[in-house]
C-alpha cells in the first residue's frame, strides 16, 4: 500500500521525495516547512515507510502499528512547551549510533521542530551535518524560525497552503455539506486542520451572523458596546475572530478597489457596502495587524474574554 | 554506496581545494610546513564558509604520514582512518551537545594520554559557543597549557559569544564569505561533474541566494537536481525554492507605483494560487526593494540580487520614478511584515495589508518621514534633564513661578538614577532656593518620607543631581509643613524665605 497516494495538494513535495527514492539520490536530512494543518506529518510518514519498505518487505505492517524498530519520532513531551535538548542528546543520537534493525535505513521524524529552543537546536547541528550513512532525520516545522545552521544543513522540502478547491474535496471527503465546506475552506487560509475544525463544529453560520451583528453594533456604538461585543464572541471566538478579520479585509480592499470580485467572502458584500462610508482604511488596516496579533493568544493560557474585550475594543475605535 | 549530499561529496580534502580564505589556508599551510603549529586555534565566520572542513584537514595533515609541503596524502592508513571516523587522536567534540563544565572536566582529563595512533592529538570543537560560562573556565587552564601533544581547533558561527580569556588564548581565524564568483565556479564544477546541466542564469540566482556560504548553495543545487532532474533551468530554481521572478516584481512595484490597487490585489492572489508563501512575497519584494535603491544611488555600478537582465528596463524606469526615502520606508515596511508574518497564520491579510500601505506610500497619501510612527511607535525617551539652568538666576526665577520645570528636572534626574529616592521626593514640594540652600517641604503625615529623605544614602543622590544641574554644591534642607493648610503654609513659608515682592501665588 502507498501512503503517498493520501496527501492531498502537495504534489511538488511528494514528486520530491518520490524522485530522491527512486533515483536514489536520498538526502540525510529534511526540513518540511509550511503551515500547519496541510500534510506535512501525513508526509513524512509516507516518506518513512517507503524508504523503510525498500530493504524490509514487512515494514508497512510493523509501521501501522507504530512499532517500527528503525523509525523514531520526537515530539515535544505533553507537560512540556518545548521539545527538550535531553531528547536530542539522550534519544536521538545514541539511537541513531545504533545500526538498522530490520530496513536498511533508520529515520527519525522530528515534529515541531520549530518549538526546539537554541540549546536543543544547537545539540542536533552535528549529528545533522554528518549523520551515519543510513540516517535520514526529517524535521516539521510550521514556522520559519529554526537556526540558521540547521536550515543550511537540510534540504528543504516546502509545503504549500493548500488551494480552496482542494479543502472542499477533501471537506465533503469526509461527509461534510458542500455549502459549509466552502465557507470553510475560505476561512481555513489553506490549512486543512483549521478548516475541519471550522467545519465539524457546524457553527458557521451561525458564527457568521454574530460577526456581522458585533462589526455593525461597534460601528455605530458608544465605548460600553465593546464589553456586549465581548460577550457575544464567547460563542466561538476564534471562529468569530477569523469572520470579523475576513470582513475587515474585505471593507478595506473594497473600499479601494470597488470591486465585489475582490472579497474574500462574497456573503460580505451588503456588510461592506453598508460600513464602507464610514471607515478609513489606513485604521482599519492598522487593526487587522493587532487583531492577528491578539488572535495568536487564544492559544496561550489566557483568559479568552480579555482577549475579545481587548479585539473589540480595536475594532470599536478603527471603526470610529 | 549511499548518496552523499553534495555539500558533503564536495567538501574539500586538501588545502589546495579549498575554495576562498586564501590568507588562513596560507598561514595554516605553512606553520604545518615548517611545524610550527600553534597549541589553539580559533575559527569563526559565518556558516558555510568552510571552518569544520579546514579544521579537519588540519588534523589530518598533522598526523599524516607522508605529508607533503603541509597536505594531507588522504591515502595512508592515518588519513584514511581519520576520513572514516575511526582514528582515535582525532576527537569531533560537538559543544552543543557536550556543553556542561562535566564533559570538560572529562575532557581535561583525557588531554594527558599521550596519542596512541598518531602524532598529535586533535580536539576540534565544533560550534563552541553554545559551551556555558563554567564549561569555558573550566576549558581556560587547558587551553593555556596543554600537553604539547595536543591541538585544540574551535570552531564557532557566533564568535561573540565566546569569552575574551578563550579568545586571547587562541590563534583566531575569520573566515569571510564567499564572493559569488568563488561559489559560482565550485557549483559548475559539481554540476559537470554530476553531469548536471545548468544554464547560466540558473548559476547566478543559486550563487546569489546562497549569501555566501558554499553549503547552502550546494545544498540548493543538490535539492533542484533531486527534484527536476539533469536540465536545470532559471525556472526550476525559482520554482524549487518559491521564489518568484523579477518580472513579476517589477510588475507588482509598477502596480504600486501607479497605485493599481486591484491589480495589486490580482497580482498576490496569482503569486498565492500559485503556492507561492507570503513571507516569500515580502522578502523577495523587499530584495527588489533594494536593489531599486541601490541602483537609484550607484546606476550600473550596483551590484544587485535579484534584478538580472529581463527586468533591468523597468528598474531603470522604476529608479526614476520613486523618491529614496520612499523606497527606505517601504524597504522597512517590508521588513516589519516580514518579521510579523514569521509568526503569524492569517498571513494573506497582513500581506495585502501591507502592499496597500506601500501603495498608499508611493502615491504619497502619507509623508514618508511620519510613516514609522503609524506601525510601531519608537518608545518615546524619557526627557533628560537640559543641563545647566544658570544657578544666579535661579532665586528669581524659582519665584517666578518657573520653580516647576526645576524641580521636574531635578525629580527626573533622581528618577535615573534611584526611583525610590524619587518616590521619596515626589512626595515633597520645592519650597526654594536661597543663597546655596534648597528648602523642600513635605506635609503633614509625610514625615516618614522627609526622615527617609534625610539619611545620606538618599540625600547623596539628590545632591548629586543637583550638582550636575546647577554644576555647584547645594545644601539640603527638609522642612516638615505643619499645618494642614499646606498650600497656605507653602506661601507663606515662601514669603518668609524670599521677600513679599518675589512671590507670586498661581494656581
Amino acid at each position: 500500500m502507498n501512503y503517498f497516494d493520501e496527501i492531498r495538494g502537495q504534489e511538488r513535495a511528494v514528486t520530491l521525495l518520490q524522485n530522491s527514492i527512486k533515483n536514489d539520490n536520498v538526502s540525510h536530512a529534511y526540513v518540511f516547512l509550511g503551515p500547519s494543518g496541510v500534510g506535512k506529518m501525513l508526509t513524512a510518514r509516507a516518506f518513512a515507510c517507503a524508504l523503510l519498505e525498500r530493504d524490509d518487505e514487512q515494514a508497512a505492517i510493523y509501521f501501522k502499528d507504530g512499532i517500527h524498530p528503525d523509525l523514531l519520532i520526537i515530539e515535544k513531551p505533553e507537560n512540556k512547551t518545548t521539545i527538550l535538548k535531553e531528547q536530542i542528546s539522550q534519544g536521538m543520537e545514541p539511537w541513531l549510533a545504533l545500526k538498522p534493525y530490520r530496513a536498511g535505513k533508520r529515520v527519525v521524524i522530528i515534529r515541531d521542530a520549530h518549538l526546539m529552543r537554541a540549546e536543543a537546536g544547537n545539540a542536533l547541528l552535528k549529528t545533522l551535518e554528518e549523520p551515519p550513512l543510513y540516517a535520514v532525520i526529517i524535521l516539521l516545522s510550521d514556522e520559519q524560525n529554526l537556526l540558521e545552521t540547521i536550515m543550511s544543513r537540510c534540504q528543504p522540502v516546502r509545503f504549500f497552503p493548500l488551494t480552496e478547491p482542494v479543502i472542499e474535496e477533501m471537506l465533503t471527503g469526509r461527509g461534510i455539506e458542500p455549502e459549509i465546506a466552502v465557507r470553510a475552506a475560505r476561512l481555513a487560509q489553506g490549512s486543512f486542520g483549521d478548516a475541519l475544525g471550522f467545519a465539524s463544529g457546524g457553527e458557521i453560520p451561525h458564527a457568521y451572523e454574530i460577526a456581522g451583528e458585533i462589526l455593525l453594533a461597534l460601528a455605530g456604538g458608544e465605548m460600553i458596546s465593546v464589553f456586549d461585543a465581548a460577550e457575544k464572541m464567547e460563542v466561538n471566538p476564534e471562529l468569530i475572530t477569523g469572520m470579523l478579520e475576513t470582513m475587515l479585509r474585505d471593507l478595506v480592499i473594497y473600499k479601494h478597489s470597488g470591486r465585489a470580485d475582490s472579497l474574500v467572502l462574497p456573503d460580505n458584500l451588503q456588510l461592506v457596502q453598508a460600513l464602507q462610508d464610514q471607515v478609513d482604511p489606513a485604521k482599519l488596516r492598522r487593526a487587522l495587524q493587532q487583531l492577528d496579533e491578539l488572535r495568536r493568544n487564544y492559544r496561550r493560557h489566557v483568559n479568552a474574554l480579555i482577549i475579545s474585550t481587548n479585539i473589540s475594543y480595536t475594532l470599536w475605535e478603527a471603526l470610529q | 554506496m549511499a548518496y552523499l549530499a553534495l555539500y558533503r561529496a564536495w567538501r574539500p580534502q586538501r588545502f589546495e581545494q579549498v575554495v576562498g580564505q586564501e590568507k588562513t589556508v596560507a598561514a595554516l599551510c605553512n606553520a604545518i610546513k615548517e611545524g610550527r603549529l600553534s597549541h589553539a586555534y580559533l575559527f569563526s565566520g559565518p556558516r558555510g564558509t568552510g571552518k569544520t572542513s579546514i579544521a579537519k584537514i588540519v588534523a589530518r595533515s598533522v598526523n599524516c604520514e607522508q605529508q607533503e609541503a603541509g597536505e594531507p596524502c588522504n591515502q595512508c592508513s592515518s588519513c584514511r582512518d581519520i576520513n572514516n571516523g575511526n582514528f582515535m587522536d582525532v576527537i569531533e567534540i560537538d559543544a552543543a551537545s557536550n556543553r556542561g563544565i562535566d564533559e570538560m572536566r572529562d575532557l581535561r582529563e583525557k588531554v594527558r594520554v599521550l596519542p596512541a595512533q598518531g602524532k598529535k592529538k586533535v580536539y576540534i570543537i565544533d560550534e563552541v559557543h553554545m559551551l556555558t560560562t563554567e564549561a569555558f573556565n573550566a576549558l581556560l587552564k587547558t587551553l593555556e597549557e596543554p600537553p604539547d601533544s595536543v591541538i585544540f581547533i574551535l570552531a564557532t558561527t557566533e564568535p561573540h559569544k565566546i569569552p575574551e580569556t578563550i579568545r586571547s588564548r587562541c590563534q583566531t581565524y575569520h573566515f569571510r564569505r564567499l564572493t559569488g564568483d568563488e561559489i559560482t565556479n565550485r557549483l559548475q564544477q559539481a554540476a559537470v561533474t554530476n553531469s548536471i546541466k545548468l544554464d547560466e542564469e540558473a548559476l547566478l540566482l543559486i550563487a546569489r541566494r546562497a549569501n555566501g556560504g558554499m553549503r547552502d548553495a550546494l545544498s540548493t543545487l543538490d535539492q533542484v537536481y533531486s527534484y527536476k532532474g539533469q536540465d536545470i533551468s532559471k525556472d526550476d530554481v525559482l520554482d524549487v525554492l518559491g521564489l518568484v521572478d523579477e518580472l513579476y516584481l517589477a510588475e507588482l512595484v509598477d502596480a504600486l507605483l501607479a497605485k493599481d490597487i486591484p491589480g495589486i490585489i490580482a497580482s498576490l492572489d496569482l503569486a498565492m494560487s500559485q503556492g507561492k508563501e507570503a513571507q516569500h512575497l515580502v522578502r523577495e519584494t523587499a530584495f527588489y526593494l533594494r536593489d531599486l535603491l541601490l541602483y537609484s544611488v550607484m546606476g550600473e555600478k550596483a551590484q544587485l540580487m535579484v534584478v538580472q537582465k529581463a527586468a533591468l528596463p523597468q528598474l531603470q524606469r522604476q529608479s526614476r520614478e520613486a523618491k529614496r526615502d520612499m523606497i527606505l520606508s517601504a524597504l522597512r515596511i517590508m521588513m516589519e511584515t516580514a518579521e510579523k508574518l514569521r509568526f503569524s497564520e492569517g498571513n494573506r491579510f497582513l500581506l495585502e495589508m501591507a502592499f496597500l500601505e506601500l501603495a498608499e506610500l508611493f502615491s504619497g497619501q502619507i509623508p514618508a518621514a511620519a510613516k514609522p510612527a503609524a506601525s510601531a511607535a519608537p518608545r518615546e525617551k524619557k526627557a533628560v534633564p537640559a543641563a545647566n539652568p544658570q544657578p544666579g538666576k535661579s532665586k528669581a526665577a524659582a519665584a517666578k513661578g518657573e520653580a516647576d520645570p526645576a524641580w521636574n528636572r531635578i525629580l527626573a534626574g533622581v528618577k535615573e538614577k534611584r526611583v525610590p529616592t524619587y518616590a521619596l521626593l515626589a512626595q515633597g514640594s520645592l519650597l526654594g532656593i536661597k543663597e546655596n540652600t534648597m528648602y523642600i517641604g513635605y506635609k503633614k503625615g509625610f514625615n516618614f518620607h522627609k526622615e527617609k529623605m534625610q539619611e545620606k544614602a538618599n540625600r547623596e543622590i539628590l545632591e548629586g543631581v543637583l550638582r550636575d544641574l546647577y554644576q555647584k554644591t547645594i545644601e539640603l534642607e527638609f522642612i516638615l509643613l505643619e499645618d494642614e493648610q499646606y498650600n497656605d503654609i507653602v506661601v507663606k513659608k515662601a514669603i518668609e524665605f524670599f521677600g513679599q515682592d518675589m512671590v507670586q501665588i498661581k494656581d
